[in-house]
């Protein structure tokens, strides 16, 4: 996409930002959105404030973006059926209990007696949950699980399995691989792994474009339009970073949900 | 959760008036916070957590998120007042009502342990309140440190299939060795299994053994459940056996070391039933008795069993052991001691009683020993 020379100010602030700038490098390499919907795009940000810093113009871009989610994401090509037959997600553990459905969560937290603290502190020592917790909590569960945020911008990122599984026995690699820098962050050590077949899955899976990766710097535009998937930015150099997709959120019933540790 | 660093940063195109009403308003907080990619699954209250556990924030903006959870919270107690009926109508204050308890459950502010413990009080009261909310409030009040003043709360919430689970962490967190929690444990495997009650009882016994860092309190309640009733105690077996983190559990209880333990029982079984009141007993025959027990080999083909005596004048304890020769010994040899007594308990039982009122001098007696 080109940048309107009345979003130059914006378009500053933005490069001016270490995260900010990877956002916009996405924005300019992106040569596949369709017209119509990058005019709309930057009409919307000309008629924003002028920001005054990286984080100000990163807020309006997305804001822009979530005021219209259904608009301006999932519009890139879908993924071939014969490929990311297997999708591979991480997610946090505290996400755990946004994962389930909430009377299916309500019940299952119930049974083993803990709340939402158990899973969501990672700061404080009170009866914390372990691993072994986690696994068994997990192992128990046998309903769908909710993915995407419906009060966000409601994507849900996957990796595909089969370019994952030579590195699934360590952990830590792949996350550095997938750019998930959250994950490596959190004090527990630990991740959900997700794992569910596209064929399962409502919703289409779409090769990512800048407006879908507006809040990711981890995430790598496709400037090739004919591209079958997206690509990770691998958080350290020396990788070459993994097919990505996107699909909707949505609820699914997965064939693995289950806890790793990150070592 | 979202990093804290991410909602501090948002913070200042709000003021504390608009965190009031954002906080009344059910902790409306879409947009206050950017979006990374698409891993970021949490409900905007997340944001007023993160806010309200940091410690940068300026006493205006901590202010006004707990006066507005002290306005929802009178909302809640004129809502609790309200018919069942008249509750279904307001779904709006429902849902309000649940997302300031899980802001409760997870950023546990101290200003709020009086509305929460209180509000918990109070709706336990309630008839018919829908499960949803009380569980809400349930989990709210549990967050915040309990003493033994609150033990007959939990007590009462334990008795509730939908919510025991959550008294009996709560237990465990007063004290993990509470005097009754293995009696709970032993009730809550029976609802579970019998009752069908939605709890998972091995994991809660697992949080008790963490808790007091050994397995000998879960080992106890199996074969205490082993003595009581077989029947409940060949499904649990099946269901612990299905696990790896619990099969040890079965091992245990059923090792070679179960027979002395198992006397214990019998022998504990013998004095607590009514039947047997002819048996004299209280807490000083128990010790003398275990001292005896202790220092004995088990021979399977036996059924020991131990009968206090009185004291004497001397201030002795009389501790008599008798030998009963099991009519089933036969199948004891082809089986162990635990299994048989497990399948006959009620036959060897009556056998010994009958035999006892009927043909003591067939009892083999053992000695007295001072106490």
């Amino acid at each position: 996409m080109r940048i309107p020379s009345k979003c130059k100010a914006w378009a500053g602030q933005m490069d001016a930002g270490e995260a900010e700038g990877k956002i916009l490098q996405n924005i300019k390499s992106d040569a596949c959105i369709e017209k119509e919907r990058e005019e709309k795009f930057f009409k919307l940000l000309i008629e924003s404030d002028s920001p005054k810093d990286a984080e100000e113009a990163r807020k309006q871009a997305i804001n822009i973006v979530e005021k219209d989610k259904e608009y301006f994401t999932c519009s890139g090509d879908e993924v071939p059926s014969d490929i990311f037959k297997l999708l591979l997600r991480f997610q946090r553990p505290s996400s755990i209990g946004h994962s389930m459905p909430a009377d299916k969560k309500e019940e299952l937290f119930a049974k083993f007696g803990i709340t939402s603290y158990n899973t969501a502190n990672e700061e404080e020592e009170d009866f914390p949950l372990e691993y072994e917790d986690l696994k068994i909590i997990t192992d128990e569960y046998d309903g769908d699980v909710v993915l995407g945020n419906k009060k966000s911008l409601d994507i849900v990122w996957v990796a595909d399995f089969n370019n994952c599984e030579s590195l699934l026995s360590g952990v830590r690699d792949l996350l550095i691989i997938l750019g998930l820098d959250t994950l490596l962050n959190e004090k527990k050590d630990m991740c959900l792994i997700l794992q569910y077949t596209r064929s399962k899955l409502v919703e289409s899976l779409h090769v990512p474009r800048a407006f879908d990766g507006i809040g990711s710097p981890q995430f790598q535009v496709q400037s090739d339009c004919d591209a079958y998937h997206g690509i990770t930015k691998p958080l350290e150099n020396g990788y070459d970073g993994l097919p990505e997709a996107i699909h909707r959120g949505c609820k699914v019933k997965l064939e693995v949900f289950d806890v790793r540790r990150i070592e | 959760m979202i990093s804290q660093e991410e909602v501090i940063n948002n913070l200042d195109r709000h003021t504390p008036e608009q965190i009031y009403e954002l906080v009344v308003s059910g902790f409306k907080g879409e947009g206050f916070f950017p979006v990374q990619g698409g891993w970021i699954e949490e409900p905007p209250e997340d944001a007023f957590i993160q806010i309200y556990r940091c410690n940068e924030i300026s006493e205006e903006i901590r202010d006004s998120i707990i006066k507005g959870c002290i306005y929802l919270y009178e909302r809640v107690f004129n809502f609790l007042s309200l018919s069942s009926k008249e509750r279904i109508e307001k779904k709006e204050l429902v849902q309000k009502l649940i997302t300031l308890c899980r802001f409760v459950d997870i950023a546990k502010p101290n200003e709020l342990e009086g509305q929460a413990k209180s509000i918990l009080r109070f709706a336990l009261e309630v008839q018919y309140l829908e499960p949803k909310i009380l569980g809400a409030v349930i989990r709210a009040a549990r967050r915040y440190s309990q003493s033994g003043a609150d033990i007959p709360i939990w007590e009462d919430i334990i008795k509730r299939k939908n919510f025991s689970a959550y008294a009996f962490q709560a237990l465990l967190k007063i004290d993990p060795y509470y005097e009754s929690i293995e009696d709970h444990l032993i009730d809550l495997w029976r609802h579970q299994i019998q009752d069908g009650w939605p709890i998972n009882v091995p994991f809660l016994a697992r949080r008790m053994a963490q808790q007091q860092d050994s397995n000998d309190s879960i080992i106890r309640v199996l074969r205490a459940i082993q003595l009581e009733d077989n029947i409940l105690w060949k499904k649990i077996r099946t269901n612990l056996l299905s696990n790896t983190w619990t099969e040890k559990w079965v091992e245990s209880a059923e090792s070679s070391e179960i027979e002395k333990q198992t006397v214990k029982s019998i022998t504990d079984y013998i004095i607590n039933k009514k039947e047997m009141s002819y048996l004299e007993y209280d807490d000083d025959y128990k010790i003398g008795l275990h001292k005896v027990l202790e220092s004995e080999e088990i021979d399977p083909l036996y059924l020991y069993i131990h009968v206090v005596g009185k004291i004497d004048d001397e201030k002795r304890i009389m501790v008599h052991t008798i030998t009963a020769q099991s009519p089933l010994t036969d199948e004891l040899k082809e089986r162990t001691f635990k299994t048989a007594f497990d399948e006959n308990i009620d036959y060897l039982m009556k056998s010994i009683q009958k035999t006892f009122e009927e043909e003591p001098e067939q009892l083999i007696w053992g000695d007295t020993i001072n106490a």
